[in-house]
């Protein structure tokens, strides 16, 4: 196994990566999938982090980065599972937009508080449907690893993706678990989760 | 993740117990009624595999709020009075408190080398290590894994049964649940502390530090998670489910199934994508 030591960028348990790609293309078809990983890193940090950055900007530039590595309409409709052929197609539009204002909101502020851990890829398995599942590593000098794994679609020659897992949970399936909760509370509707999507990311602004 | 065919038996008997039990009020208000004849919502019900679910939101409720009041205050005077490695070190007495019980859980599901890492552990920190504080056997290269008999007996093949939310004790699941008495069994201090007044005092102590411990690790991600959430209860719900089962699977990946039913998802997902933009 090889190891690539990569500048890090993860300081919760729950945050997710990503990237600021300046040039479209950077992806030629010789990247891996660990080194789309590891780069990844290093580019989020210089994106992202850093005292001095606003709120907005921050916010603006995780928008760019999710739209750019993230297949967030993937992710969106798993996390609406059964729900998804339910909704007509101005929820499913609507859902798909609340959806990644509210990754937006949750995750982007967490790089504020990046504290320069380091970062490994350690593995990379080939999964069913063309996917792969790269695996790595956080180290934290004063504090025990984090295990974080990133589930990676190839778009073309680009990669794309659609699952963090950190430490075994998913945040897809929690998200789908949590959503399928609310949408029953709802009385089995979409718009019912739509609604409160909009309350949510409204509030969080 | 899990099988949730069998979740009306255990449902069943956990409901009919608890009535018998005497808490008959509260169970009867706590069962929630299957959606009998709307599939979609059945489908849901099943999932969710929380037929106690009115009671268990009760019991949320109420760990929360005690929660807030005793458990995180304390846990956040703790983070901050103690320097990070007394921290660090109060985890590895802890830690090394409960070799007995991961060695026979260890035992239990076969994993011998498993077993010998808990065992070199315990030797080693609770000698060179100094009673457990320092964590010398990590540096050898032999790491802390936690195992309990709630995984043993997921490994043995036992269904986790519907979720429950303990008063005090938190998120469980019967399984879980019967797994942590079995563990006070597996404790050597359950047998020897017994009129030993120190020994006792002791098990009151590892009790509280482990609890303050374990919260004070947690303070800012579980603060993050529920402002994050829409429906608290039921990411913890789905959290404590895939911790469990990452902890069934020793870290290591799940199987396949996950990557197929995805797969599933996403053959669906093409599909009305491409009615989707059909119809834009």
């Amino acid at each position: 196994m090889k190891l690539f030591r990569r500048r890090a960028f993860l300081a919760g348990i729950l945050a997710a990566g990503v990237v600021l790609s300046g040039r479209p293309g950077i992806a030629d078809a010789n990247v891996s999938p660990s080194e789309f990983i590891a780069s990844l890193g290093d580019r989020a940090v210089s994106a992202l982090t850093g005292s001095q950055l606003s709120r907005e900007e921050r916010e603006t530039r995780f928008r760019e980065l999710l739209d750019t590595h993230f297949d967030v309409p993937a992710i969106g409709k798993f996390v609406l599972g059964r729900y998804w052929r339910a909704a007509t197609d101005e929820e499913k539009q609507e859902f798909l937009k609340l959806f990644e204002e509210l990754l937006v909101k949750s995750y982007a502020r967490r790089f504020a508080e990046y504290s320069g851990e380091s970062f490994e890829v350690r593995n990379v398995r080939a999964e069913a449907n063309g996917e792969s599942l790269v695996q790595s590593l956080v180290v934290r000098p004063n504090a025990e690893n984090i295990r974080v794994d990133w589930r990676l679609r190839s778009d073309n020659s680009d990669f794309r993706i659609v699952d963090v897992v950190v430490e075994g949970l998913s945040m897809a399936v929690t998200q789908r678990d949590e959503f399928a909760s609310v949408i029953q509370s709802k009385g089995g509707k979409v718009a019912g989760l739509i609604e409160v999507l909009r309350q949510k990311v409204g509030q969080g602004g | 993740m899990g099988s949730f065919a069998s979740f009306r038996r255990p449902f069943v008997s956990i409901c009919a117990h608890a009535t018998a039990m005497g808490a008959a009020a509260l169970v009867i208000a706590g069962c929630a009624t299957a959606p009998v004849g709307d599939p979609e919502a059945m489908a849901a019900y099943e999932e969710a595999n929380d037929p106690l679910e009115p009671m268990n939101r009760y019991f949320f409720e109420v760990n929360y709020a005690l929660d807030e009041l005793f458990l995180k205050p304390i846990a956040g005077w703790y983070y901050i009075a103690l320097p990070n490695p007394a921290q660090d070190g109060v985890r590895n007495f802890l830690r090394n408190l409960s070799s007995p019980v991961i060695l026979a859980n260890d035992l239990f599901q076969g994993e011998a080398s498993r077993a010998g890492t808990t065992l070199v552990r315990f030797l080693v920190n609770s000698t060179i290590g100094i009673a457990g504080f320092i964590d010398v056997a990590s540096e050898m290269g032999f790491v802390y894994h936690d195992e309990d008999f709630g995984q043993t007996l997921a490994v043995a093949g036992a269904d986790e049964g519907p979720y429950l939310v303990l008063p005090l004790l938190g998120p469980s699941n019967p399984r879980d649940g019967f797994g942590r008495i079995v563990d006070v069994f597996l404790d050597p201090l359950t047998y020897i502390a017994p009129g030993n007044e120190s020994l006792e005092a002791l098990m009151y102590a590892r009790a509280g530090a482990t609890a303050v411990d374990s919260r004070a690790r947690n303070l800012k991600t579980l603060d993050e998670v529920r402002e994050g959430s829409l429906d608290y209860y039921a990411t913890i719900r789905s959290l404590y489910r895939q911790q469990r089962d990452d902890a069934i699977r020793n870290g290591e990946g799940s199987a396949d199934s996950y990557g197929l039913t995805y797969l599933q998802e996403e053959a669906d997902a093409k599909m009305d994508d491409q009615q989707v933009s059909g119809t834009n």
